[in-house]
């Protein structure tokens, strides 16, 4: 299918997130469709809660059903699925840009799921950026710290702030 | 309250504000204090100081919180009747709540509802209930038993030839059969059975909250993160006693204060709904019954539920399913039984409430015995260490298979715990069981109730027309 068949919509959208096109009816006798890569994606994401190790989080192409999800994990990764539970998020709202003042266009819809594992399969989601992250934070925590030290510090010797802290 | 000031006019305000002398004038301008009336007191009078925090154990909750939640048990003190104090309750209360689901709920949430609950999970049935000796009874009941299977293997052969497993509660018979044979046989030399009340399909609810998830939900919870939980369930059989079982074991015991561990995740992570309802509380009769204690309740496994599930998951993920649902429901029956006594989320219970648990589907069984220490599992852990126990039996078979009208591989243990449930006697412990309704006489008292047949059926009282509210839930 050309581009310029395509709904205007979907013609910005990328490959992997554009629908996909129904699948082939199949009548009793005719030959059988193999799927070798299936045309559905997961990513694996943080939910903003503590999930429990057994329970993971997907985003997931929006027309996959829970069935789709257990057959993927189960076929591919050889994942044993007890449970999925599927949840629409919302996506984000228009905003304005803050340089040129352009409104950027709303961002479809999201479908997670929730996958309850078995024992073989419970995960904790690693912290990456644990030391990474925010420099900048941690050289504040550090001055906040030191200026908690000196409120201290004149609270006990409110007396003598005009000597040295080597006389206090 | 003040009157609203309305002028149009600057001066008229200022008219008004003159007229409002109280505001300018404070109370010790207006009159002098003589010197004659400070000399008769020669010791200075000061109010007394509002303690922080009222009696009781707090730990790192907010006074204002704590306070509000004192008055309001002093406020329900107050309500002389256990029906009116239920009123107050179901219809002034926040109704937003998380529904524990029993049977039918995702696999793998025992840790989550031994949470809420706030109970230990201990293996095996407390001695009070093993220690009874039924060798004898078990012999002697064994053949009707049998003859109750039989009877329900027939039953189904005729009714379904194929071997397709049709309806849903099928085996429903069977368990009343087991349960009224063991009931009849024993009720000629137990005076309790024979004044026990029997039901079937009867309601259970139970509304409680709880605190310490680390993350609060804003939207089920108090000013101080106390979320709160609703239950509801159908009871397939009860058995109800005038007086309450007895204890299980000691309260002060080292079980019941051990640590408890915390959970990391909360109600919302793991897909659990919230609802909106009244809290109402329901042990399965009328408020006024003379049998307000639970002696056993029967609750039916569908062998179909079984099968489904294990066609996902595992059989070990089965066991621990039917664990959190025996698990739920008897600390359910427990809650509700002592709202009755007039006891609620505000006045702690002042002993301890027991209640015993069958799960079955006529050929599994599985038992519980469960004793409930405190209703006061929102206050902090740490601070407030009491907790509820939970005894729990492995799953046991009954019988095998039926063969040419004889039933293969009967387990006489199944039997003998079944015996020795019904033949653990309530008593009388010799506390008050109604000590915050000193004016609400138990109703065991009053009314006199033998289960003969031909018994005259207790008397309702006429209800008023507008005796009661519109929307009364337990009149």
């Amino acid at each position: 299918m050309s581009a310029k068949n395509l709904p205007r919509l979907a013609r910005y959208m990328p490959l992997w997130k554009r629908p996909i096109p129904p699948y082939p009816l199949h009548y009793k006798g005719n030959p059988k469709n193999r799927v070798f890569l299936p045309m559905f994606w997961m990513k694996m994401v943080k939910h903003w809660s503590t999930l429990p190790n057994f329970m993971h989080k997907f985003e997931v192409h929006p027309q996959m059903t829970k069935v789709d999800v257990t057959n993927y994990l189960n076929k591919i990764y050889d994942v044993k699925v007890l449970d999925v539970r599927t949840d629409l998020e919302r996506g984000d709202e228009w905003r304005t840009h803050p340089m040129t003042g352009d409104e950027i266009g709303p961002e479809p819809d999201r479908r997670v799921a929730y996958v309850t594992v078995d024992k073989k399969d419970e995960f904790d989601f690693p912290d990456i950026f644990k030391d990474l992250a925010a420099p900048e934070e941690r050289q504040l925590e550090s001055y906040r710290s030191a200026a908690k030290d000196a409120a201290l510090d004149k609270k006990k010797s409110w007396q003598q702030q005009d000597v040295p802290s080597w006389f206090r | 309250m003040a009157a609203p000031v309305r002028c149009h006019l600057k001066n008229n305000i200022f008219k008004h504000l003159r007229s409002c002398s109280r505001v300018y004038r404070p109370s010790h301008c207006k009159q002098s204090t003589s010197a004659a009336s400070l000399q008769d007191y020669e010791e200075p009078q000061y109010p007394s100081i509002k303690p922080r925090l009222p009696p009781g154990v707090w730990g790192d909750s907010q006074p204002k919180w704590a306070w509000q939640q004192h008055e309001r048990g002093e406020e329900l003190k107050s309500i002389p009747k256990a029906k009116e104090r239920l009123e107050e309750l179901a219809h002034n209360e926040q109704i937003t709540a998380y529904r524990v689901h029993g049977l039918h709920d995702t696999p793998r949430t025992l840790e989550y509802k031994k949470f809420i609950t706030k109970t230990h999970l201990l293996n095996g049935l407390p001695d009070a209930i093993t220690n009874c000796d039924v060798s004898e009874l078990v012999a002697k009941l064994q053949p009707f038993i049998e003859e109750a299977i039989i009877e329900d293997h027939n039953q189904i052969r005729i009714e379904q030839p194929s071997d397709v497993v049709a309806g849903e509660y099928q085996h429903q018979e069977l368990m009343s059969a087991i349960f009224n044979t063991i009931l009849t046989k024993l009720a000629a030399r137990h005076d309790y059975l024979r004044r026990a009340q029997v039901d079937e399909d009867v309601r259970i609810e139970a509304f409680w909250a709880r605190s310490g998830f680390r993350e609060q939900y804003a939207r089920a919870k108090d000013n101080s993160g106390v979320t709160r939980f609703n239950y509801k369930n159908l009871a397939s059989l009860q058995l109800r006693s005038e007086l309450p079982l007895p204890e299980f074991v000691s309260p002060d015991d080292a079980v019941c204060s051990s640590e408890f561990p915390a959970l990391p995740y909360g109600p919302h992570a793991i897909g659990q709904n919230l609802i909106r309802d009244k809290p109402m509380s329901i042990s399965g009769h009328w408020i006024g019954d003379p049998c307000e204690f639970h002696v056993m309740s029967w609750l039916m496994v569908p062998r179909q539920s079984r099968e489904k599930f294990i066609q996902k998951t595992d059989e070990g993920y089965y066991d621990e399913q039917l664990l959190q649902y025996g698990l739920t429901s008897s600390f359910a029956s427990c809650v509700s039984q002592s709202h009755n006594q007039g006891f609620n989320r505000y006045l702690d219970i002042t002993y301890p409430f027991t209640t015993q648990t069958v799960l079955t589907d006529g050929q599994h069984f599985r038992f519980f015995a469960y004793q409930l220490n405190s209703l006061h599992i929102w206050r902090p852990d740490d601070a407030w260490r009491v907790q509820n126990i939970c005894w729990a039996s492995p799953n046991m078979k009954l019988f095998d298979s039926v063969e040419a009208s004889r039933v293969v591989g009967f387990n006489p243990d199944v039997l003998r715990i079944l015996l020795q449930m019904y033949l653990n006697q309530p008593q009388d412990r010799g506390v008050d069981l109604r000590p915050y309704l000193p004016e609400d006489e138990s109703p065991s008292k009053t009314k006199d109730y033998v289960n003969v047949i031909g018994e005259p059926v207790i008397e309702r009282p006429v209800i008023g027309r507008l005796q009661y509210r519109a929307d009364a839930v337990y009149f």
